[in-house]
Formats: structure tokens, sequence, C-alpha cells
């Protein structure tokens, strides 16, 4: 029969991420404040690893709260969950600075595109299961050999190239493109697995 | 040319941002135009690879930034209360005067002010009602893209209630999955339908393929993507979930139906 065997479990009553972003378009500051407790955190820890200096790094997270605040209308839930999108705007936003401040901008920089934004993730992610996520991704990433680790890093959170890592490392072009594609295929399928 | 299959593999690579030459400029070429392929695929690429951000060690931020980033948003939705002050007795005249001018001054800068958050507020429905059409065109496009590309089973999803409509499925097992159906009643408040597709015995759990609303005149159609191991479903299933959704099913099926 189907659903056999299913556990039915309760889900704890807290304003989703969703709910959070209508009271935002409403302009409702508590609706932000709740959002910034739920993740400021990790967008802070992510663009402080990108940027390695505080005071940018509170500088990119209170700009990345900001475009949040003023362009809330433009989300989406339908198309995507909150935090993806949170960390995918608060990483583009600490490579330009990154690029900015060493001279190398690849292209010109205008206004982000929040379409250029949208995640979708395969399951809807509740609060209670992000932590997990979390430690799931980062044991996956430390089962990893060092230099392929190396090279997903210097891509994520340097912002450099399959050719700029390939000088980097001084690994041919073809390794680097496999290392890095075959570490997030696992990370996928882990992910995968376990929803 | 490449077509999506040969794209597919660089979906990973576009997303982190390290894809070059002329499979950077295919891919761009695809998402440019809206391709039904390419595009969930690069979002779905991009949602992995933003589960990379777990890996950076964790740090709180100071203390003073969510004070900061509060103020100056405050700033902009209200302004601050503006501090009193108290007078000696022997200038209370020119000060009264002064006060009165101050407190005109101030109602009129509210005034302003408020007209301009309100002009704020309208200017802001209107982008986002623009950007939902957007959305719904997207979504319609999609959905006729997938019910008649090839390959595309349809599959009936029946309820047990006598008064609940059948719903349509079309299933695509690479492109997606297009739900469509009229006369659905709304689920009651805080709850959304939830979609699942359920692997076959040993299998594994169901697995998520979205949340969905029918809208005001009860018309459903939402396009969901197709978890890794379709080819294991044995049923597309429909459950009543909290509007932030489940993890796994909370309730019993409303609307059932075989995958082939």
């Amino acid at each position: 029969m189907l659903f056999a065997g299913v556990q039915f479990k309760s889900v704890p009553e807290q304003p989703n991420d969703a709910a959070l972003m209508d009271r935002l378009v409403h302009r409702d500051s508590t609706a932000l404040e709740t959002l910034y407790d739920r993740y400021g955190r990790q967008v802070y820890s992510l663009v402080l690893r990108i940027l390695q200096q505080a005071a940018n790094a509170e500088e990119v997270l209170q700009d990345v709260f900001l475009q949040l605040w003023k362009n809330a209308h433009r989300y989406d839930s339908s198309r995507g969950p909150l935090g993806p999108w949170l960390f995918t705007m608060a990483r583009h936003r600490a490579l330009d600075t990154l690029r900015l401040k060493g001279e190398k901008q690849r292209h010109q920089e205008g206004e982000l595109d929040f379409r250029d934004m949208v995640c979708s993730a395969p399951d809807p992610e509740t609060l209670a299961d992000r932590e997990d996520q979390a430690q799931m991704v980062r044991a996956v990433m430390t089962a990893l050999p060092e230099r392929q680790r190396r090279a997903i890093e210097l891509s994520y959170f340097e912002g450099l190239t399959h050719s700029e890592i390939a000088a980097a490392m001084s690994e041919p072009l073809g390794t680097v493109k496999s290392w890095i594609r075959n570490g997030l295929l696992r990370l996928k399928g882990e992910l995968e697995a376990a929803t | 040319m490449m077509d999506c299959a040969q794209l597919a593999e660089h979906y990973e690579a576009y997303a982190l941002g390290t894809l070059e030459g002329p499979e950077l400029a295919e891919l761009q070429a695809h998402l440019a135009r809206n391709c039904p392929v390419c595009t969930p695929g690069v979002e779905s690429a991009r949602w992995l690879v933003s589960q990379l951000a777990f890996t950076a060690p964790q740090h709180d931020p100071p203390a003073a930034a969510r004070a900061r980033l509060m103020e100056a948003v405050r700033g902009e939705a209200k302004p601050a209360a503006r501090p009193s002050s108290s007078f000696p007795a022997w200038v209370w005249l020119p000060l009264a005067a002064a006060l009165l001018f101050a407190v005109y001054t101030m109602n009129q800068n509210r005034k302003l002010e408020q007209d301009i958050a309100q002009l704020d507020v309208s200017l802001h429905s209107a982008e986002a009602e623009q950007h939902a059409l957007q959305v719904e065109r997207e979504r319609y496009t999609r959905a006729m893209v997938i019910i008649a590309a090839p390959g595309t089973q349809k599959v009936e999803l029946k309820s047990a209630a006598p008064d609940m409509p059948a719903l349509s499925a079309y299933v695509h097992a690479k492109m997606g999955v297009v739900i469509d159906a009229r006369n659905v009643p709304m689920p009651p408040a805080g709850r959304a339908f939830q979609l699942w597709m359920v692997p076959k015995t040993g299998k594994g759990t169901p697995v998520s393929m979205g949340m969905y609303m029918p809208d005001k005149g009860g018309h459903v159609l939402t396009v969901a993507g197709v978890p890794s191991n379709m080819a294991d479903g044995a049923a597309l299933a429909v459950t009543e979930e909290p509007d932030g959704g489940s993890t796994q099913p909370t309730s019993k099926p409303i609307w059932v139906g075989p995958l082939g």
C-alpha cells in the first residue's frame, strides 16, 4: 500500500521564510530581524571566509540584508528556498568586493540580476533539517582528498576559473574540471540520499 | 552547437562561475532563451553550489551589525521619533514660537515622508505585480513545452473523496512534471498541497516534488522538477501539509496516480 511505513511527524509552528518575505514586502522590519537572526551568522561566516577581513565582511553582510529589504518583492518563494538565494547573493557580493580590492575584476559588475540567484532545491527546506544538512555538507567535503577539496574551495571561496585553478595548483585543466564536478556530484548524491 | 544533454555536465561549473570558453557561451545562449531543460538544471546546480557556504568556518557577526542594519531600515521605513526638550520659564515665549514652528515643520515632514512611503509601497506593488506576471508566463511556457515534448506520459491522479476532481500529471523523465487541474478546493489556512514521488517498495521514502496552491478560481498549474531517482517511482501522490512543506508526508494522500 502506498505510504505504508511512512513516519508521520509534527511540524513546529514558526513563521516560514515565504511568510517572512511577504511581511518584508509590506515593510515589516521585525520580519527582517527574524530573517537576520536565522541567516545572519551563516551569511557573515561565508563572506568572512571569502574576504578574510571582518570590517569588509560586516559591510557585505549589511549590504546583503539591505538588498533583501529593498528587493523583497523580487523574491519568488515558488522558484526556490530563501537560504540558498541569500548565500548566492552574499557570495557574489563578497567576490565582487574581493575582485575590486585586488583590481582584477574580470567583467563589468552592475546591479545584481536576481534571476541569477534562483536556486531550486530538490526538497523544501525546513528549519529543523538545515543544521543536519550543513553538517552533512561539511562531512562530505572533509572526506574528499585534500587537493580535490582545495580545487573546489578555490572556485567557491576565491572565485577562480578552471584555468586559474589549474595554473594555481599546477595541475592539468582536465584534472581540475573532473575534481570539481565529481566532488559536487558526490555532494549532490549524499544530499539527495538523505532526503 | 551543443544540445541540452551535452550542456548538462557543465551546470555545476556554470553555477560556480568557473565555466569558460565555448561551453559558457553556449549555456548562456540556452539560458537567455529560457531553455526549459537548462534553466531548471542550472537552478538546481546553483542550489547545490550554495550548500558549500556551510563549509565556511562559523563566526558570529559583531553584535552592533544587527543594530546598524535595523537602524538603517527603520530610518527608511519609519522616521525616528524626535527627542523632546524642556526650557526655562523666562524664555517660554520665543521658545514656544520656535516650538510651534518646529511642530508645524515636523508635521509637514512627517506627512511628506508618509506620502513618499505610500508611493514607495505602490511602486513595490506594481513591480511585484509585473514580476508575478513574468513568472506566471515562464511557468505556462515551461508547462506547455513539457506537455508537448516527445516521451511525456500522462498520469491521472484520482482522489478517494467523491467531490474532489482528478488531477492530470504530465511526466517527462528529464524535463519535469506538470500538474494541471480545475475546481480544486483551497486547503485550510496555513496548509498547502505537496506533491510526492512515491518509490517502489524497498526503494526509499517519498521524495518531495514541491508545494502548490490552487488559484482563486480553483485552477492548478504547477511545474515540478523530477528527482534523480524518478526511475524508481511507483506513483505520484499529493498530501495536505503545513504551508512551509514537510520533509515526509504527515497526512494521508488526497490524490494518487500510478507511474507507468
